[in-house]
């Protein structure tokens, strides 16, 4: 009743998604503080 | 004759489409009296009972041998179903928002990617569920908070639970300050709700400003290159806004613009909203989904923030995780109500603001994940 392994499976991509998140986030921080740095 | 056919339609009335009728009027009535995002749950209220009525005009029946599409058919067809009326509501989303103070404050930008969890635990709580893993997607991102996002992804792969999924999306969207409180309080101390936090923004120059929407393009799509349509129509959105010479388009883009697509999207999305394709059991499963991507959306926020309180000497105010939802302005509001519901003297909106913008940027950048990582 319950698909239990396909559950499983969505753990690679839910990993994959938060980190893509997180990086692209992460590097837009970084973009904004140099920015402010920049262009005071 | 005459007769006979009136007859006949009234015998071809069947209880899923007066479920429908009720489902429609409920959402009309929530529109209208609860005020609860009336200009999306209206049209899609009308819109449930118009293509709900027996051999209904608005949709593609045959007459006489003769196959005609329905006009509701038509608007899905050149605005929905190629992803044409979301991108456009984006553009007007980019020009309403004013990022001054997640630009002033961009630490706030990590919550937005937190509070996302929602949707990769839904993307798994659906698939253990029985739904197939592109459907799965589909129900997940109403974790997004953002209902063009939804619409676009749904859309993307070709889900048969869209109409299920907008009314899902929106409905808890509306639902913020009654979904996020609980589950928020749950999780956290009062000692904790009463922390403050001083606000102390950085000056934001115009270039900065401009940049912004540019520099954010351009990182999100060689990252994510599926979301570039998402994001970069956002950001186009926005770039018009600050740019300063385009100040009748900004404000085109943001009322008749908005408004325009904003009505056609939601009476062309009761083409998902027959009868057929709505009452059943997997509509009552996703309307769960979508609750469990709100609550979980709120723990991710919170929860990070507490984290990143194990280690900062100036602590945070793990409420603010919260508004890390794309869900704008109610997220934030409720947060900086909360916080004067435990102090007075707790000043916690500039934040919450800041993190619930960056919502809006994560929210479209997860989506473009999910369609990087599940293949059509």
């Amino acid at each position: 009743m319950f698909d239990v392994q396909g559950m499983l499976a969505t753990l690679p991509i839910a990993v994959k998604g938060m980190a893509g998140v997180f990086s692209v986030i992460i590097a837009i921080w970084i973009s904004i503080v140099l920015m402010i740095k920049i262009f005071k | 004759m005459r007769t006979m056919s009136i007859l006949g339609n009234f015998t071809a009335i069947s209880w899923q489409m007066l479920v429908m009728w009720a489902i429609g009027a409920i959402l009309i009535y929530l529109a209208i009296v609860k005020e609860m995002e009336p200009a999306l749950l209206l049209p899609m209220g009308f819109g449930a009972i118009l293509v709900n009525l027996p051999f209904s005009g608005a949709l593609m029946q045959t007459y006489a041998g003769t196959l005609e599409e329905g006009v509701i058919d038509l608007l899905y067809n050149v605005g929905i179903a190629n992803e044409l009326f979301p991108l456009l509501l984006f553009i007007g989303i980019g020009a309403m928002i004013d990022f001054g103070p997640l630009l002033s404050n961009p630490k706030m930008l990590l919550f937005g990617a937190a509070a996302q969890f929602g949707i990769f635990f839904t993307l798994g709580m659906a698939v253990l569920l029985g739904f197939d893993i592109r459907n799965a997607a589909s129900i997940a991102i109403i974790g997004a908070a953002d209902g063009p996002t939804s619409i676009f992804v749904a859309n993307y792969y070709m889900s048969r639970y869209v109409g299920a999924i907008i009314v899902a999306a929106y409905s808890y969207m509306a639902l913020v300050p009654i979904v996020q409180p609980p589950v928020i309080k749950m999780i956290t101390t009062k000692k904790e709700r009463m922390i403050r936090m001083p606000y102390k923004p950085a000056s934001v120059s115009k270039s900065v400003r401009i940049l912004f929407p540019i520099v954010v393009t351009v990182i999100a799509g060689i990252a994510a290159p599926r979301s570039v349509a998402l994001v970069g129509f956002l950001m186009f959105g926005n770039l018009i806004r600050e740019c300063g010479v385009l100040a009748a388009l900004s404000q085109t883009a943001q009322n008749a613009l908005a408004n325009l697509i904003t009505l056609l999207l939601g009476i062309s999305v009761a083409a998902k909203m027959r009868a057929d394709l709505f009452v059943n059991r997997e509509t009552i499963m996703i309307l769960g989904l979508g609750l469990v991507a709100f609550i979980f959306d709120t723990v991710g926020g919170v929860m990070f923030a507490k984290f990143l309180n194990l280690f900062s000497k100036n602590k945070i105010n793990p409420m603010i995780g919260a508004a890390g939802i794309s869900a704008f302005p109610m997220s934030a509001r409720v947060v900086h109500k909360m916080g004067q519901d435990e102090d007075k003297q707790n000043f916690l909106l500039m934040h919450a603001v800041g993190a619930n913008v960056s919502g809006q940027i994560a929210s479209v950048i997860a989506g473009g994940m999910i369609l990087s990582l599940i293949a059509r």
